[in-house]
């Protein structure tokens, strides 16, 4: 596969993947905020994280690249 | 408790405009309903917000805010694999949609099925990814069911009625009946004019409630405090196996729904889906404080008797009643009644266009139109098979329904999304992979279950408690590659039927 979009969204997920793998970084109680456990606000904010990741790849790289037509 | 008539006068008002956008939305961008890409996926017109509308009506169902919360009401901590869930979901969304959206195109398919007969050469297996697709609807159908039947419980009571069987019954058939009628005359546009109306609805929901009852209980700690578990807190080491197989098989599930690809097929070019899907983990959010719902009411104790007294199931609705004022609970109700309405109607939709393509077309001819009007009356059965699942399917908890769902459809992932970057696996090796997947999905729920209600989705292995959709989909996996090994023994060789291109660019 020599599509750049395709490659760069694929280690995109991985990365999404990893961050939420990392049970050891995250769950657990402290620190909080508004008394809300880190293992959840973690998550929350990683989803900021994931969307900006989807949407710079989508919108700086663009498909029809490296097609050969 | 704040429900009483104002309540239900702004749910009966509300539900009365839904109803006028549903019939409406046959007459918005009119096009030629007889039709079926017209009927079924709103004539490709579809711009990137509404794109998102229509996909985050698709994700913000009964499973948001009745299901989730209820699990993370009566088990903590592991409710939340739904947030890495959707925020897994979008990448996968987006390394396939496009492509399947491209090929679409190029080729007129409208279902995924259509797909991957063209790309296998294989009827049987295409009939099979149809027919699976649809069957994995009804349960995630009967979710839905679940969610308006949560919010009438509360409001009956509100009321002061009696929340009996009956007369729940008999006001689901009344929301039944008029849902059925509008996506028959309207199809997915219906659905999605509305689903606008109530994503904004929902949106006002969640933000004020997360913000008013967090403040009103002196803070999240204080719910905490009254929880006095640990697995409330955090995750317990032990379920960390189930939590992340939970999170990775719903996310590689929700794109291979039907209801999902008609929802990306209905975009009306790839640029607007790609933008569209990216954005849809914001819908995330909102999941990720509605399922913290289920951990703020234990600090209000009414709310926890009443979501106590049906298993969790009335988690959000018992929460707001006690905190949020009647009027507000108008909109907000109505918000999740509506929640479950509309996707059980694009559910339906997308499970009929199957079942007319892909299944029946297959067997008899059909003109144009008869093959739009049986899609109609197909959706309609749809719906009240679905409502049957109900009542005879033994279920303890709702989100059981959502990933039983999961543990079928999964069963289609390598004909469609490994389909959608190679054509190197054999058609008669990919169905016997969603047999031997189904088969042992099935088989091992029925294990973890003692062969009882189902109660369970998760298997006892070695590595831990696993979710069985994830072990099914490595059987039919490893089915699939071998059958493919053994073919390419005897002389078979993969047809390009189609080219890499076609799958990349709009060629004409």
């Amino acid at each position: 596969m020599s599509n750049h979009y395709y490659v760069a969204m694929f280690i995109g997920a991985i990365i999404i993947l990893i961050v939420y793998s990392l049970f050891p970084l995250y769950n657990k109680v402290n620190p909080q905020l508004l008394g809300l456990p880190f293992f959840y606000w973690y998550q929350i904010v990683m989803l900021g994280f994931s969307t900006i990741i989807s949407l710079v790849i989508v919108l700086l790289i663009k498909e029809e690249r490296g097609v050969k037509a | 408790m704040n429900v009483d008539v104002l309540s239900l006068a702004i749910f009966i008002i509300l539900f009365a405009i839904f109803a006028f956008l549903g019939f409406y939305g046959s007459k918005w961008r009119k096009g030629d309903l007889n039709k079926l890409d017209e009927w079924g996926l709103g004539g490709r017109r579809l711009g990137w917000l509404l794109v998102w509308f229509l996909m985050g009506a698709d994700l913000y169902t009964a499973y948001t805010f009745i299901a989730v919360p209820e699990l993370e009401f009566t088990k903590g901590a592991i409710g939340y694999f739904a947030v890495p869930y959707v925020a897994l979901t979008f990448p996968i969304a987006l390394l396939t949609m496009p492509r399947l959206w491209t090929v679409s195109r190029n080729k007129g398919y409208i279902t995924a099925a259509d797909f991957v007969k063209d790309r296998f050469g294989s009827k049987t297996l295409s009939i099979a990814v149809a027919i699976v697709g649809a069957v994995a609807e009804l349960p995630y159908i009967a979710l839905q069911i679940l969610g308006m039947e949560a919010v009438l419980i509360v409001l009956f009571i509100g009321l002061g009625l009696p929340a009996t069987k009956l007369t729940l019954d008999i006001s689901l058939l009344v929301a039944f009946i008029i849902l059925a009628a509008f996506t028959f005359t309207s199809g997915l546009r219906g659905a999605t004019l509305s689903g606008v109306f109530k994503d904004i609805l929902i949106w006002i929901t969640v933000l004020a409630t997360i913000i008013a009852v967090p403040i009103s209980i002196g803070g999240f700690s204080h719910a905490f405090t009254d929880i006095g578990k640990v697995s409330y807190q955090q995750l317990p080491p032990t379920l960390i196996p189930y939590f992340w197989t939970l999170a990775l098989g719903s996310a590689m599930a929700l794109y291979l729904y039907p209801h999902a690809i008609n929802g990306s097929l209905s975009s009306q070019d790839k640029d607007k889906l790609k933008i569209g899907t990216s954005l849809l983990p914001i819908y995330g959010i909102g999941l990720a404080l509605l399922t913290l719902f289920g951990v703020l009411i234990f600090a209000i104790k009414p709310a926890y008797n009443l979501a106590v007294k049906f298993n969790g199931l009335t988690t959000v609705p018992a929460l707001l009643a006690y905190t949020m004022p009647n009027w507000f609970n108008g909109i907000a109700f109505l918000g999740i009644f509506i929640g479950g309405l509309v996707p059980a109607a694009i559910m339906a939709i997308a499970s009929a266009n199957l079942i007319v393509r892909n299944v029946v077309k297959e067997f008899y001819n059909l003109t144009p139109k008869g093959e739009a009007t049986l899609a109609k009356w197909i959706s309609t059965a749809f719906k009240f098979v679905a409502l049957a699942f109900i009542f005879f399917v033994p279920l303890s908890f709702a989100i059981g329904l959502q990933l039983l769902g999961g543990i079928i459809i999964l069963q289609v992932l390598p004909s469609i999304y490994l389909g959608l970057f190679t054509n190197k696996l054999e058609g008669k090796s990919l169905f016997a992979g969603i047999l031997f997947g189904l088969g042992s999905g099935i088989y091992l729920t029925l294990v973890a279950n003692r062969f009882s209600g189902v109660s369970t989705v998760a298997y006892n292995t070695p590595l831990g408690l696993i979710y069985i959709g994830v072990i099914a989909l490595t059987v039919n996996l490893t089915v699939s590659v071998l059958g493919t090994l053994i073919a390419l023994a005897l002389g078979w060789r993969p047809k390009e039927t189609i080219k890499e291109e076609e799958l990349i660019k709009v060629t004409h």
